[in-house]
């Protein structure tokens, strides 16, 4: 998955409420709402305190959820990044 | 001073006059139209509902008639007008009612930002309100009007207005639209209801309208707590069956349902936490209205056992 | 007209004496001359501001409340669309001047309180449009009309990129480069523009026009415009801006005159002073109005413009269209293409522009 490095956008403030079946995440300035899982929580928490590498992320990712593994973890990342990098509220840091 | 205090004429000459104040909930409509069937359809349709001095502030300036006067004449159409503003294409004369009732809405969804505007209906029962948020063709309304006619309120069939400060829903009574297959289910099913036809071969079909309860329109002010998230279905020969439904997928339904979710910002986004948290989320698959309304029946009397409540599938 | 907008005016203007003897029926027509004026927001933070709105009724007060709902929302909206403008053009290194709405947000002026934006609104150098339209592009800006006569009216006619728009998020851009179209009468120069502007804290490589341009491009905006749907709100901004900056800066009024000639602007600083005086009482020095004199219309046009305009900066409502409006209006259109367009492309333009609107509504019928 290129490229190697990924930040929140700038001038998002995250909100977000959990439930058993997910968890609502509201993006404060574009005004997106999305639902997802702990682990995308999770991700996305962990971009908002500053850019990090793919590697660094399947770590987020295996840490919140320790029965996956680093593939299905890559797998799921790619299309979660993909996804919010569409909408504009992710974006990759140039080297 | 209520709208049925007014001779037929009365209604049919205040409304040429645009002077017709109707309070309906938190809204004030001043309605103008030079159409005597739409009279006699405001007539008996808003019955009940109260009027307000023509010099008083009115929220929407509302107007019915036909374009121009080429308009009045030629294919027979009319329009719907919102302070100058025309949002719709105009329609066939004889759809005047339905018209207006989409353009009352319309008015409603555009500019009431100080609710949260959710598309659905809403219901209440013992002090408890029931959202049912639904894309048409859910047999929402069907429902609604079944249980409009079994006791419980009416707040809304089309709106359900919270109020964020306190997360209560405001009614606002109105006639009760039905298509097609349900205005039969209603016919047999009702008994003293007032069903009235528009044309056929609306875009949306055959489209009626059922008069809201007296009772319905007289509590417009009160405004209840919402209990109860319900996403029905309806499919033929099915038993009524409940099931919880997941309430992050009941934010998000409500979110992609509401009219001015998109421009509360987090404040929106508060209120629906807060509604969703205190509400049970449901959804409901059902192929008998009567048996339905038993099952609803049983939910706001709090007498349902806790396997009549499948697990989630 | 200018006198049937009451008392949306006296209230704007602050007049308590208005606002304490109002009836139900006026805030009734007060409030919908707001909305029809893009300004029931801005009514509500005028409203605050004098000490007057917890006396405002209930009912129209929900009208005001649920405007400045949507009023916060754009706010929020355009100073993220900002964020993500800034970042397609520092990348290709393209600085650029933010106008109008955007530039009195991130300026946190008085004139964004309460405001509708539409488009965002910058200026770059003649050089970088094609680059900018490129690094917008890859962000998601689009062009918004397909027809290729309106994309060579603007490209061609008007040397302007046309309108941008956001594949996902509908927002729209303008890409400037002059002041003004190329092929206008008055040629405002935008590399002064560029030069006095004023860095933007925060946003590299992006600036705000200094104050005298704002007031100045605010102006020039509204009487070059054909369609003055929003005449009155655009006032309303030449108002707060003016006193604004007449407040922060003694030298501001005769450094606006100064920066007028030099731009060659003093024909719309004219009229904008002038109507924002008529319609809202502006506090203008008189010695300014008396050197702009001359940049306006001689004696004898005087009193048509001002008939022409105090319809045409009303908005398009019943309650202030008299017989004259509908004219008044074609007027002020035709006046504005005038400014914008030499004659050859002028009377073409207008035809076809006639036979579209006629043709167009008969599909409807």
């Amino acid at each position: 998955m290129t490229p190697a490095r990924w930040r929140l956008a700038t001038g998002i403030t995250l909100l977000h409420r959990r439930w058993d079946d997910g968890c609502v995440v509201f993006f404060a300035g574009p005004g997106d709402t999305q639902l997802m899982s702990g682990v995308g929580l999770e991700l996305l928490q962990a971009l908002a305190r500053g850019p990090l590498g793919v590697d660094a992320l399947i770590d987020v990712a295996i840490a919140s959820d320790p029965g996956s593994d680093r593939d299905s973890a890559r797998f799921m990342l790619a299309d979660l990044i993909g996804q919010l990098h569409k909408a504009g509220l992710v974006d990759p840091v140039d080297e | 001073m209520i709208v049925s205090d007014l001779a037929p004429a009365e209604i049919a000459c205040t409304l040429r006059r645009g002077q017709l104040m109707i309070e309906i909930g938190p809204f004030v409509y001043r309605m103008r139209s030079s159409l005597p069937a739409l009279a006699e359809r405001i007539g008996s349709q808003y019955a009940d509902f109260p009027l307000r001095p023509a010099e008083e502030f009115a929220d929407f300036h509302v107007r019915v008639d036909p374009p121009n006067l080429l308009r009045r004449w030629v294919h027979a159409n009319v329009a719907f007008e919102l302070d100058g503003v025309v949002p719709f294409k105009p329609l066939p004369r004889a759809h005047a009612f339905a018209l207006l009732e989409s353009g009352l809405n319309w008015c409603v969804a555009q500019h009431a930002h100080t609710f949260l505007v959710i598309h659905a209906a809403v219901v209440e029962k013992n002090g408890c309100a029931m959202l049912m948020p639904a894309p048409p063709g859910s047999g929402k309304s069907t429902l609604c009007a079944g249980l409009v006619n079994r006791g419980w309120r009416l707040l809304s069939d089309e709106l359900a207005l919270i109020a964020p400060a306190d997360g209560l829903v405001a009614p606002c009574p109105r006639p009760v639209s039905l298509k097609n297959e349900s205005i039969d289910v209603m016919r047999r099913f009702a008994t003293d209801a007032t069903i009235l036809h528009t044309a056929d071969d609306t875009i949306k079909g055959t489209v009626a309208h059922m008069k809201p309860p007296a009772d319905s329109v007289q509590r417009a002010a009160q405004r209840v707590p919402p209990a109860w998230i319900m996403f029905p279905r309806y499919a033929s020969g099915e038993p009524s069956t409940l099931r919880p439904f997941g309430k992050g997928r009941a934010l998000m339904s409500l979110a992609t349902n509401s009219f001015n979710y998109n421009i509360t910002g987090a404040s929106g986004f508060h209120t629906l936490c807060a509604v969703v948290e205190r509400c049970e989320c449901l959804e409901f698959v059902y192929g008998d209205l009567a048996d339905a309304l038993r099952v609803f029946d049983r939910l706001a009397s709090g007498t349902l056992e806790p396997d009549d409540i499948l697990a989630a599938s | 007209m200018r006198q049937s907008l009451h008392p949306l005016l006296p209230l704007l203007r602050g007049e308590r004496a208005v606002f304490a003897a109002m009836s139900a029926a006026q805030w009734d027509l007060c409030v919908r001359q707001a909305r029809a004026s893009g300004l029931l927001a801005r009514l509500l933070v005028r409203l605050r501001a004098d000490g007057l709105l917890e006396q405002v009724p209930e009912r129209p007060r929900q009208h005001l409340d649920a405007a400045q709902v949507l009023a916060h929302r754009h706010m929020e909206q355009i100073r993220w669309e900002i964020g993500r403008v800034h970042e397609a053009l520092l990348n290709a290194g393209i600085p650029a001047v933010l106008l109008k709405g955007a530039a009195y947000l991130m300026a946190d002026l008085a004139a964004a309180q309460g405001r509708v934006f539409s488009d965002i609104d910058i200026l770059v150098p003649r050089g970088a449009l094609a680059d900018s339209e490129r690094a917008l592009r890859l962000r998601g800006w689009m062009g918004l009309d397909a027809d290729p006569y309106d994309q060579r009216y603007y490209r061609q006619w008007m040397h302007e990129l046309p309108p941008l728009r956001h594949v996902l998020r509908l927002t729209v851009i303008d890409v400037h480069h002059t002041i003004l179209p190329p092929t206008a009468r008055l040629k405002p120069d935008p590399r002064k523009l560029l030069d006095d502007a004023l860095p933007l804290h925060g946003y590299e490589d992006m600036y705000l026009p200094c104050p005298a341009d704002m007031v100045l491009h605010s102006a020039t905006h509204l009487f070059h415009e054909g369609q003055f749907g929003h005449g009155l709100r655009d006032l309303v901004d030449l108002d707060d801006l003016t006193r604004h900056f007449a407040a922060q800066d003694t030298a501001f009024w005769p450094g606006l005159l100064e920066r007028a000639r030099q731009m060659d602007l003093c024909g719309p600083l004219f009229y904008g002073l002038r109507y924002a005086q008529r319609f809202l009482d502006t506090p203008v020095p008189a010695g300014l109005s008396e050197a702009l004199r001359d940049a306006g219309p001689g004696r004898i046009m005087l009193p048509l413009m001002d008939a022409l305009f105090d319809r045409g900066l009303a908005p398009h409502h019943r309650s202030c269209d008299d017989l004259a409006s509908p004219v008044a209006r074609w007027m002020l259109y035709v006046r504005a293409h005038y400014l914008r367009m030499p004659m050859r492309l002028l009377l073409p333009h207008l035809a076809r522009k006639a036979w579209k609107r006629r043709f167009a509504s008969e599909q409807e019928a």
